[in-house]
């Protein structure tokens, strides 16, 4: 297989289970091998609450050092943040506000997509 | 795209995607079948069986989404990019 751009879609809340952290590290692990794949990043839903900027990381830091390093794309969705009145200078520096309409066309731009 | 709708909780995100996409096909799986599907109901819906069954659902469902089973769901995963909400 050749290089591929995969969506990883994080949609339910952080903590009390392991599918934000599993998504994190799957978008690191999408990159690694041979193939280097192209990971993107997409908070919806009651995932936009790990992009707050004071959220404990502590489980998933390294993940997000490995982003740096990649060019990861981290993005939110605007509408799932508005309706948890998060404004967006609550949110951590990398993360990037999009509508729902752009994270729609995330879907389409990228080969695969995971949801956690 | 094929948009597979696996709970409640990040099912009704899937639905918002598919409410865009002209050419949505709505699968619903799992805990999906207890979704609300009048948002999507001018597109193609289908239903796993044994997750209608097991939960009840066939009388609620039977006008709203075709039932397949998951040989039938394996063919609409090959046919179509897919698009993950379960």
């Amino acid at each position: 297989m050749a290089e591929k751009k995969v969506l990883v879609n994080i949609c339910r809340a952080p903590f009390g289970s392991v599918f934000y952290t599993e998504g994190l590290r799957a978008a690191v692990g999408v990159s690694a091998g041979i193939d280097e794949n192209i990971p993107t990043v997409l908070f919806q839903s009651d995932g936009v609450f790990y992009c707050l900027k004071d959220v404990d990381r502590t489980d998933a830091q390294a993940y997000f050092e490995s982003y740096k390093g990649m060019g990861t794309k981290l993005y939110a969705v605007k509408e799932d943040l508005d309706e948890r009145d998060i404004a967006e200078d609550e949110l951590a520096e990398e993360i990037t506000v999009i509508s729902r309409e752009k994270a729609f066309g995330l879907f389409q731009e990228n080969d695969f997509n995971m949801d956690f | 795209m094929l948009y597979l709708l696996g709970d409640t909780i990040i099912g009704p995100v899937g639905l918002e995607h598919a409410q865009m996409d002209p050419e949505a096909i709505v699968v619903l799986i799992k805990d999906g079948v207890y979704l609300d599907t009048r948002p999507v109901q001018n597109k193609k819906i289908y239903a796993v069986d044994v997750d209608v069954k097991r939960r009840g659902m066939e009388g609620r469902l039977k006008d709203k989404a075709e039932i397949i089973g998951y040989d039938g769901l394996v063919d609409l995963i090959v046919e179509h990019k897919v698009a993950n909400f379960v």
